[in-house]
């Protein structure tokens, strides 16, 4: 009679992130410890894992933006785990435990946001559920000067809102990529009385660094991980002369400039 | 916005009960750690006088109009909609990626989080609900205080201003919410406010544990949609609260107050609700289990019914054999239920010849039967709880009564009364409770001092001329002398001021607001009953009540908890045992000494029907005590410290899965409740295994087969009592309410709400008797009665004496004959039992109390019943009470705190000179600076936060002679960090 789980569960995420990372790990190995040439990171087995891998992360990445086109966000969570978890295991492969090589810093990057994606939903959900009822202090009346400020950040936000989207009201109203296309001063400024505003509340003052900054932080490492990732791309596409440094160049490429 | 709908929630009616979550959690399938709303405790740590040191907030979504947690939605469509004609924001679950941005923006923490679904959940005023034709939320429907009212807003406005309440602001972030809350309204002084305020840590840890939530929870709505429902009844509580039970396919999914009951209107406290978790719990025991270890260390094996029963009877046999009938004892009380304690094992026990049964009554309520039986002719209290009764007095006195969690259905609708009418509400505790929290004026009375007290308002009255005269000469016998005796003795209030740690002008005061009252309604409970002077404190306060002419009248009445119900079945006397000697002691805590010395005589067997390992004082030795024991047959609903030393362990069925009547109300009524449901596995009705065990001892004749069925017992065994005689299962069944009021003599007669009023007979009395008594008046003093208090020590004119353990040196009770000597034949009881003999020992020359306190012991411990959610140890079982109230507390004054290192949620030790245990520590300034409270209830081998239990500190040589209550309300302690 336990209670069914309403999502992909804490054991199924756990699960499938750890059945795919230690078959990445478990190659990474035997590719590691292997002489053979189709063992090394660049050769046209694991360059073809690279390629699959990068495009599994860029879909899991796409997957979780798509909640905000309109898209089922859950389906959306459970392609962003899948693949993510997926591309973790390509990536390692194609690793090849080259430990003091510069990609393994992407790596690190990738991990890191493998593990945080894993606190938020686990740990992290649970600290989550914690914060109910724990915001009391909205029971204890701000300073006047702050009742003041709140008043005019809420009439600078109408007023913004105008030329954002004339249609909407400030009551329920949060910026969508369609508005950063439109109008992105506005939307920047917007986005600013936006944060003060919270910060006025002090709605977020009692949860934990974590629970402020998680999501912060895993969009940052998602995009370092994705500026690496193109960064990787170009170096061994076009400089395989800089990133050979005098070695080999067995890997397929298109040109081997240095600098 | 013209339809926008609200929760108005009102600060001076709200208990904290927290009946609302449990209610939302079952409506809405949640699971632990998932909200929707959350009654928030927010004890002052200030030590402003001025200011109340308890105050409760519901919170639950605020429905702004402006709402931050959808305007954090990074959904597109969003996740969070709001209606546009309601006004009500909901989340779209189904949409909702887990992100937590709307929990993080709401200032109000009011969004909550499914950590295994990983989504919001927030109030939605119960959308579902509403849809499907519910007229209210499930919060505002079941709140015993009705502090939760759902409506339009603007209905809500205009219902707020005509009773002039004033709001409280919750709206400083200019988020424009629908929730009204109505502010305290007991002085401008007192207005709540959130400064100063701070969640206990006890109660908000940050810990979420992920316990197994069990069905109904987290199914999906349609298959917890209910088909049937049957009325019934909540038989954990003395308030025997009327309820619902909600069925889908067979299976109970739902278990809420009965709408249809016009006093009750489906107010109901957690614990009914919670009810269902006891029989979902995984924890439940299934099938019997045999040890196969040492006592204590919990391990056994499975067997058969057969097996267990044959070998327990032959054990039974053997222990008879050599030390007669009377080396057996039968523990039975609170979990076991009416039926069991004054039908089946009451056979049983009458046919086998032991005279020691007992229940739990000598730890709660057998010195208030004793008074109530000398003084008024009945066990209890005549009134009812009806608008016309109690709701029309005037002043409401609580004395070491916590009604608020007690039996808060009951406060309730005395809270509502009270608001309704400008009465005024006084409470004497000596810390800060729920009830006096909302109480006119909280007087914090050193514990152990209530005698001195009563004595002092009577010598006030009496000196000012304020008692009923004419009451009092022709409904009283023997009140001039006990008046003589007082003012003779100087029981005044300057006398009793210290005593009481109370000024004297608070005492004159008290008696006066007492005796001028038009209707005065005076509460006792374990506050009084749980000292050595238990019989004469409730005599004391009974002759306050008649003095001033509040007993026998409508709005003026003595309460003390139960109603003592005359029901009860007996065996042909042909076929009952005579006992060889009286019972050991009629409190088992005083069968320990017999258990391990063989003296007065031995005591080798014990089937324990709940838990004692937990409940009787002096914990230490009680445990050598059953290691002594041939046999222990431990018969439960979970494992606990009992089954882990018992030999043999039966799995019992809870009230809703046999067939029950509720817990000896109040207020005189029986409540039906059916069998609701199957026990599981193959756990077992205790009639059924009463019955099965007398079959093995040549009693099936008698306890017949057909009465396993719990109904047909009813009505062929149980209601032979001329009072009780018309309450048949037909006339039960035939209301919807399932209750009937006794006396009842036939089924026909009318409901009496009132008894002993001016120009009736009382029942079964003579003709013209107002009062059950042998002179049909309230007796203070007779011959009769004179004799039977000399014979142990005492006077039947309540002689001032206190607790040997106090922080002053008081006159107390100390018993000449320890539990190995007989004592004498207990002269209240007919002689049934053996009891020791006392005396009153003058407080001075170095007496106990001062040579604990040159040991260090310099703090009062008091103990008593945890909030709400819990009720003794088998509430512990549900994730949900335990979520409520996890840890076992330690109530300590902030200063003491201070000055003692401990800081709030901290880890402490409490020693007394009887042993130790461990608690959290409440920092908490509603308690006297010198007191502590620490609850019952926990227990070291519970499933979720086990603690030693509070017995641990406690002493069962410190009893009441005549009754044989333990003192569990003052004893001399010392605190430090653990």
């Amino acid at each position: 009679m336990i209670r069914p789980p309403q999502d992909l569960s804490n054991r199924l995420l756990f699960a499938v992130v750890g059945a795919t990372a230690a078959m990445g790990v478990l190659a990474a190995v035997v590719f590691g410890v292997s002489a053979a040439d189709w063992a090394r990171p660049g050769s046209p087995l694991l360059q073809t894992v690279a390629i699959v891998g990068a495009m599994l992360l860029l879909g899991s990445f796409a997957a979780v933006l798509a909640k905000r086109f309109g898209q089922p966000g859950k389906a959306g969570f459970r392609a962003h785990v899948g693949l993510a978890s997926l591309g973790l295991a390509c990536v390692l492969a194609h690793w090849s435990f080259q430990v003091f090589q510069l990609p393994t810093l992407l790596l690190l990057l990738l991990v890191a946001l493998v593990v945080l994606g894993v606190w938020s939903r686990s740990a992290g959900a649970k600290q989550m559920a914690g914060t109910f009822g724990r915001k009391h202090a909205a029971f204890r009346p701000p300073p006047p000067q702050t009742r003041e400020r709140l008043r005019a950040l809420i009439a600078q936000k109408r007023a913004l809102l105008s030329g954002i989207d004339a249609a909407a009201s400030e009551a329920t109203f949060s910026l969508q990529p369609r508005h950063w296309l439109k109008a992105p001063g506005k939307a920047i400024a917007y986005q600013r009385l936006c944060e003060e505003e919270l910060g006025l509340t002090g709605a977020t003052a009692m949860l934990s660094r974590g629970q402020r900054q998680w999501r912060l932080a895993h969009r940052l490492l998602a995009w370092a991980f994705v500026a690496g990732l193109i960064l990787h791309i170009l170096l061994v596409t076009f400089f395989a002369g800089y990133v050979a440094d005098s070695g080999e160049i067995y890997w397929w490429h298109l040109t081997d400039w240095d600098f | 916005m013209s339809n926008r709908l609200a929760l108005m929630i009102d600060l001076e009616r709200c208990t904290g009960c927290k009946s609302c979550e449990v209610a939302c959690k079952t409506e809405h399938g949640l699971g632990a750690g998932e909200r929707r709303n959350r009654v928030l405790w927010l004890p002052g740590q200030s030590n402003g006088a001025e200011r109340p040191a308890l105050d409760f907030l519901t919170m639950a979504c605020q429905h702004c109009d402006r709402p931050a947690c959808l305007r954090a939605c990074p959904v597109s469509p969003k996740a969070i909609a709001k209606d546009p004609e309601t006004g009500v924001v909901q989340v779209l679950e189904d949409r909702c990626v887990g992100c937590g941005e709307c929990v993080a923006a709401c200032p109000y923490g009011a969004m909550g989080y499914d950590a295994d679904g990983h989504h919001a959940v927030k109030c939605d005023l119960c959308a579902e609900r509403r849809a499907e034709g519910d007229t209210t939320t499930a919060c505002a429907s079941v709140c015993p205080t009705r502090a939760i009212t759902f409506g339009e807003r603007d209905d809500l406005l205009a219902q707020a201003e005509a009773q002039g309440r004033a709001r409280l602001d919750n709206d400083p972030w200019l988020l424009e919410p629908a929730t009204v809350y109505l502010d305290r309204m007991i002085g401008e002084a007192q207005h709540f406010t959130a400064e100063d305020r701070a969640i206990p840590g006890v109660t908000d840890s940050g810990a979420f544990e992920s316990q197994p939530s069990v069905y109904p929870f987290g199914a999906p709505r349609a298959e917890r949609k209910p088909d049937t429902v049957i009325p019934g009844g909540c038989n954990i509580c003395f308030n025997a609260c009327p309820t619902k039970y909600h069925f889908r396919d067979g299976k109970l999914v739902k278990i809420t107050g009965n709408d249809d009951d016009p006093l009750y209107e489906g107010r109901v406290c957690p614990k009914s609700q919670l009810s269902l978790q006891l029989y979902t719990s995984e924890k439940r025991l299934t099938q019997p289990l045999k040890r196969i270890g040492k006592r204590g260390e919990s391990r056994f094996e499975p067997i058969s019914w057969d097996q267990a029963l044959d070998e327990i009877a032959d054990k039974i046999k053997a222990v008879r054999d050599e030390h007669g009938p009377e080396g057996l004892g039968i523990f039975a009380g609170t979990r076991t239920g009416t039926l069991a304690n004054k039908g089946y094992i009451r056979m049983f026990y009458q046919m086998f010849g032991t005279p020691n049964f007992e229940t739990t009554e000598p730890y709660c309520s057998s010195g208030k039967n004793l008074a109530f039986q000398m003084v008024l002719g009945a066990a209890g209290s005549g009134n009812s709880y009806t608008r016309d009764d109690m709701g029309s007095a005037r002043l409401y006195v609580y004395v070491g009564d916590n009604q608020a969690e007690t039996r808060p259905v009951h406060f309730g609708m005395i809270n509502d009364w009270r608001l309704q009418n400008g009465a005024r509400m006084i409470v004497l505790d000596p810390r800060q409770t729920v009830t006096a929290s909302k109480a006119n004026w909280h007087l914090p009375i050193r514990p152990g001092a209530d005698l001195a007290l009563f004595l002092a308002l009577a010598y006030h009255i009496f000196d000012a001329g304020l008692h009923d005269q004419a009451f009092c000469r022709d409904y009283v016998e023997g009140w001039e002398r006990w008046r003589d005796f007082i003012l003779e003795k100087g029981y005044s209030p300057d006398w009793a001021a210290p005593i009481c740690d109370l000024s004297s002008g608070d005492i004159r005061k008290l008696a006066e607001e007492i005796a001028t009252a038009d209707g005065c309604v005076i509460f006792g409970s374990r506050g009084l009953n749980q000292h050595t002077n238990s019989v004469q404190n409730n005599r004391a306060i009974m002759f306050v009540a008649a003095i001033t002419g509040n007993i026998g009248r409508k709005g003026g009445a003595y309460f003390n908890v139960s109603s003592g119900n005359p029901a009860e079945a007996n065996a042909p006397i042909e076929r009952r045992v005579a006992p060889r000697r009286p019972q050991v002691r009629t409190s088992p805590t005083g069968w320990t000494d017999a258990m391990l010395t063989g003296e007065p005589y031995p005591l080798k067997a014990l089937i324990a029907n709940n838990n004692p390992m937990a409940l009787w004082p002096s914990q230490d030795k009680t445990r050598k005590a059953f290691e002594a024991l041939d046999l222990l047959v431990h018969i439960d609903l979970y494992l606990n410290e009992t089954s882990a030393y018992a030999d043999y362990v039966l799995p019992v069925a809870t009230g809703i899965e046999k067939g029950e009547i509720s817990r000896a109300s109040e207020d005189r009524r029986i409540v039906w409740i059916d069998k609701m449901i199957d026990p599981p596995g193959e756990a077992r009705p205790d009639g059924w295994i009463w019955i099965e065990l007398g079959k093995r001892f040549g009693f099936g004749d008698v306890m017949k087969e057909e009465w396993k069925d719990s109904a047909r017992f009813w009505d062929e065994a149980m209601i032979g009592h001329p009072q009780v005689r018309g309450i048949t299962q037909a006339r039960l069944h035939a209301t919807p309410r399932r209750w009937i009021r006794f006396p009842m003599p036939d089924d026909h007669s009318p409901e009496i709400d009132t008894l002993y009023t001016e120009g009736t007979t009382a029942p079964g009395a003579p003709e013209g008797h107002r009062f059950p008594t042998p002179s049909g008046k309230l007796e203070f003093w007779t011959e009769a009665q004179e004799a039977k208090f000399n014979a142990l020590g005492l006077s039947a004119l309540p002689e001032f004496y206190g607790e040997r353990e106090a922080l002053i040196d008081m006159p107390y009770m100390e018993l000449i004959d320890d539990d190995r000597a007989e004592g004498i034949p207990n002269p209240f009881l007919n002689g049934a039992a053996y009891a020791p003999r006392g005396r009153i020992v003058s407080g001075e020359n170095n007496p106990p109390g001062a040579k604990l306190r040159e040991q260090g012991f310099s703090l009062e411990l008091v103990s008593g019943r945890p909030p709400a959610p819990h009720f003794h140890s088998w509430t512990h079982n549900s994730w949900q009470a335990q979520e409520m109230w996890p840890d076992l507390y330690c109530q300590i004054h902030p200063e003491t705190a201070g000055r003692l290192g401990i800081r709030d949620g901290e880890r402490v030790k409490v020693e007394t000179s009887h042993g130790e245990t461990e608690a959290r520590a409440w920092v908490y300034s509603g308690i006297r600076k010198t007191a502590v409270f620490i609850p019952i209830g926990w227990g070291e081998k519970q499933p979720y936060h086990p603690w030693k239990p509070v017995n641990f500190l406690t002493d069962k040589s410190q009893r009441c002679p005549i009754s044989e209550q333990t003192n569990l309300k003052s004893l001399l302690c010392r605190v430090t960090p653990a």
